[in-house]
C-alpha cells in the first residue's frame, strides 16, 4: 500500500517553518545583544536552503544532528550593518522589523500546513 | 529544537536590563552623595555586558560547533564604578569641603542616567516583545494538530 | 496533493467479494492491505513516540515536527481503521448472499 500520509507539499512546509524558526533565534539573539559591545549583528543565509525545501530529501534536513549543523553553516554575519562607537552593529529598528516579517511568515506557513493536515484528516474519515 | 532556547535568549536580556536599570536607578539616587562607607563620593556604577552562548537541556553549549553558529543571550559580567573623577564645587561651609573648601561630588551626569535609562528601557521593551512572538509561534506550531 | 490515493486502500474490498467465497485469493488481498496498513500505523507511531520523547527530553525537534508526526501517527489509525470498517462491510455483505 502506498504511504497515502506523505504529502511533498507538507514535508516542504515543515523543512520552511524549521529554517523561520532557525531565523527567528538568530534575530532573537541580536536583539538580547543590542547593547552588547563589540557584538556584531548576525543574519541566517537560507536562501539557498528555502528554494530546495520542498525537493524531496532535500534542503536542511530536519534529522536530529542535522538541524542544527545546518543552521551553523548559515549563520552569518551582516555586514551591511553600520557600526557603532563601541563595535555593536545591531540597529534595534531593523531588527524588529525582521522578526516581525519573519514571524508573520511562520504564522501563515503554520496555519497553511495545518489547513492541509485537516483536508488529509477529511479525505481519510470524510470529518474535520 | 523548541522554543525554549529562544525564550533563554530573551530571557537573559530581560535580566541583564533589569540590572542595568538597576545601576542607573542606584547613580540617580546617589547624584549627590558626598560621603560613602568607603570614604569620598558615590561613585557612578556602569554594568558590563557580554554575548553569552545558551546552553541546550543536555548541558552542552552549542557554541562548539562554529563560532557563530551558537545561539547568544546576553549576561552582565561585571558591575564596575566609574573612575572619573568627581565632580568639585568650591562650599567652604559644607561639612564633606576639604581643605580648599570644595565638596567632592559624584560623577554622576543626570543627562547621561536619563539617556541611558532610555536605551535600557527600550531594549527591555524590544526582548519583551520578541517573548510575545516566540510564545505566539509556539501557539501556531501546537495547533498545527487541529 | 493526489486524493485518488486515499482512495487506493478501500478498492480492493468491492471487488473481491465477487471473486471469491472466502476463498484464498480475496483472503491474501484484504489481508495484506490490514497488514500493510497496521504496519504503517505502527511505524509512524514509533516515529511519534520518539519526536515525542525528544522534544520532551529537550532536544533537537522542533514543535511542528513533533506535532506532525503524532498527527501522521493518528491519521495512519484512523485510516487502518477505515480499511477494517471496509473490510468488514464487505465481509457481511458477502455473508448476506443468497447462493
Amino acid at each position: 500500500m502506498p504511504n497515502v500520509l506523505f504529502d511533498p507539499t507538507i514535508e516542504g512546509l515543515a523543512r520552511t517553518l524549521t529554517l523561520h524558526q532557525q531565523r527567528h533565534e538568530v534575530l532573537a539573539s541580536n536583539l538580547a545583544n543590542v547593547e552588547t559591545p563589540g557584538y556584531r549583528a548576525r543574519e541566517l543565509d537560507f536562501q539557498d536552503v528555502l528554494k530546495e525545501a520542498f525537493d524531496s530529501g532535500g534542503g536542511g534536513e530536519r534529522a536530529e544532528g542535522g538541524a542544527s549543523m545546518e543552521r551553523a553553516s548559515m549563520v552569518v554575519e551582516d555586514k551591511t550593518a553600520p557600526r557603532r562607537a563601541d563595535g555593536n552593529t545591531v540597529d534595534m529598528d531593523l531588527q524588529m522589523a525582521k522578526l516581525n516579517a519573519n514571524g508573520t511568515t511562520y504564522l501563515a506557513l503554520a496555519r497553511i500546513l495545518g489547513r492541509r493536515v485537516a483536508l488529509l484528516r477529511q479525505a481519510i474519515e470524510g470529518t474535520r | 529544537m523548541d522554543f525554549t532556547g529562544t525564550l533563554a535568549i530573551s530571557g537573559s536580556a530581560l535580566s541583564a536590563e533589569r540590572l542595568r536599570l538597576d545601576a542607573i536607578a542606584s547613580n540617580l539616587a546617589n547624584a549627590s552623595t558626598t560621603r560613602t562607607p568607603e570614604g569620598g563620593p558615590y561613585r557612578r556604577r556602569n554594568v558590563v555586558f557580554a554575548a553569552d552562548p545558551v546552553e541546550n537541556d543536555f548541558g552542552e553549549t552549542l557554541a562548539s560547533l562554529t563560532e557563530q553558529g551558537a545561539r547568544e543571550g546576553v549576561v552582565v559580567t561585571d558591575v564596575v564604578e566609574d573612575h572619573t573623577p568627581p565632580r568639585m564645587v568650591f562650599d567652604p561651609s559644607h561639612p564633606d569641603a576639604n581643605a580648599d573648601g570644595y565638596v567632592a561630588y559624584p560623577n554622576v551626569d543626570p543627562m547621561t542616567e536619563t539617556i541611558d535609562l532610555m536605551a535600557a528601557t527600550r531594549a527591555y521593551e524590544a526582548n519583551v516583545q520578541v517573548v510575545n512572538a516566540t510564545r505566539r509561534m509556539a501557539e501556531a506550531a501546537l495547533g498545527i494538530g487541529g | 496533493m493526489d486524493v485518488t490515493r486515499i482512495g487506493t486502500p478501500a478498492a480492493p474490498a468491492p471487488d473481491a467479494p465477487a471473486g471469491s467465497t472466502g476463498g484464498a485469493p480475496g483472503q491474501a488481498s484484504f489481508g495484506k492491505v490490514l497488514k500493510d496498513s497496521l504496519a504503517q500505523v505502527n511505524h509512524l507511531q514509533h516515529e511519534a513516540d520518539g519526536a515525542i520523547r525528544e522534544l520532551a527530553s529537550g532536544g533537537t525537534a522542533t514543535l511542528h515536527d513533533t506535532m506532525l508526526a503524532i498527527e501522521k501517527a493518528e491519521l495512519s489509525f484512523r485510516l487502518m481503521m477505515q480499511v477494517r470498517n471496509k473490510i468488514v462491510e464487505a465481509y457481511q455483505e458477502v455473508l448476506r448472499m443468497q447462493v
